[in-house]
């Protein structure tokens, strides 16, 4: 089979992969063309590695981010934070906080992986209406 | 084809998820920043069209909004019932 390698470059670092290509017939001369779904899996990959090593970073956020098809406002009303506090974090005009890396790059991981659990719990937590005001304890 | 009917193609399989990229057109976006997520959202709400100029690798180039609604703009060809972006 033949394979092409795709890259990303992160906040200086390199993740590298190679997928399935093909040449069209009619137009060999556009060079090896990459299926939409491979492209999928080399990004979930990525995202994958960037959970699993704990990386932080704008760069990384963003991936993360935009894997997660969110726009800043989407993730700054998730993770209850200003949009222009998002921007910020992304051009780096101050650092991402571990705890957002954290979050985003989660959600990211379970997109890949076809799941949606952190989410879903950020979305719960956004939302303030329909929570019990009294709550039964079981000490038994 | 006429732009307007190209327009309304290249919406309807980029919600179907036909697409296909060019390794050039991959290594374009991915130095922009631009995503997967990018181009299909661009692709899917593309708003302006023209016709690529003789010569070009590319039929028709599109304008339309990434994730965070900044214009992106990609030249493609429709090939067999899939988009194939070949310029980013």
């Amino acid at each position: 089979m033949r394979t092409t390698e795709l890259k990303r470059k992160l906040d200086g670092r390199t993740f590298r992969g190679q997928v399935p290509c093909s040449v069209s017939k009619k137009r060999p001369e556009l060079g090896p063309l990459i299926e939409w779904d491979d492209l999928g899996v080399f990004e979930g990959k990525v995202v994958q590695s960037i959970f699993a090593q704990r990386l932080l970073g704008p760069e990384s956020f963003r991936f993360c981010r935009k894997f997660c098809e969110m726009s800043m406002q989407a993730v700054a009303d998730l993770l209850q934070v200003d949009r222009r506090t998002v921007q910020r974090w992304e051009s780096e005009e101050s650092p991402v906080p571990p705890w957002a890396m954290l979050l985003v790059s989660k959600m990211a991981d379970e997109r890949s992986k076809g799941r949606a659990v952190m989410r879903s719990w950020l979305r719960e937590l956004a939302d303030e209406e329909g929570r019990p005001t009294e709550i039964d304890v079981d000490v038994a | 084809m006429d732009p307007e009917e190209a327009l309304r193609v290249i919406r309807g399989l980029a919600k179907a998820n036909r697409i296909r990229l060019t390794a050039h057109a991959d290594r374009e976006a991915a130095e922009a920043g631009a995503t997967r997520g990018d181009i299909r959202c661009a692709l899917a709400n593309a708003a302006n069209i023209r016709r690529s100029g003789r010569g070009r690798a590319s039929d028709w180039t599109v304008v339309g909004p990434d994730l965070d609604g900044d214009d992106l703009q990609l030249a493609l060809i429709i090939e067999d019932g899939l988009l194939v972006i070949t310029v980013y």
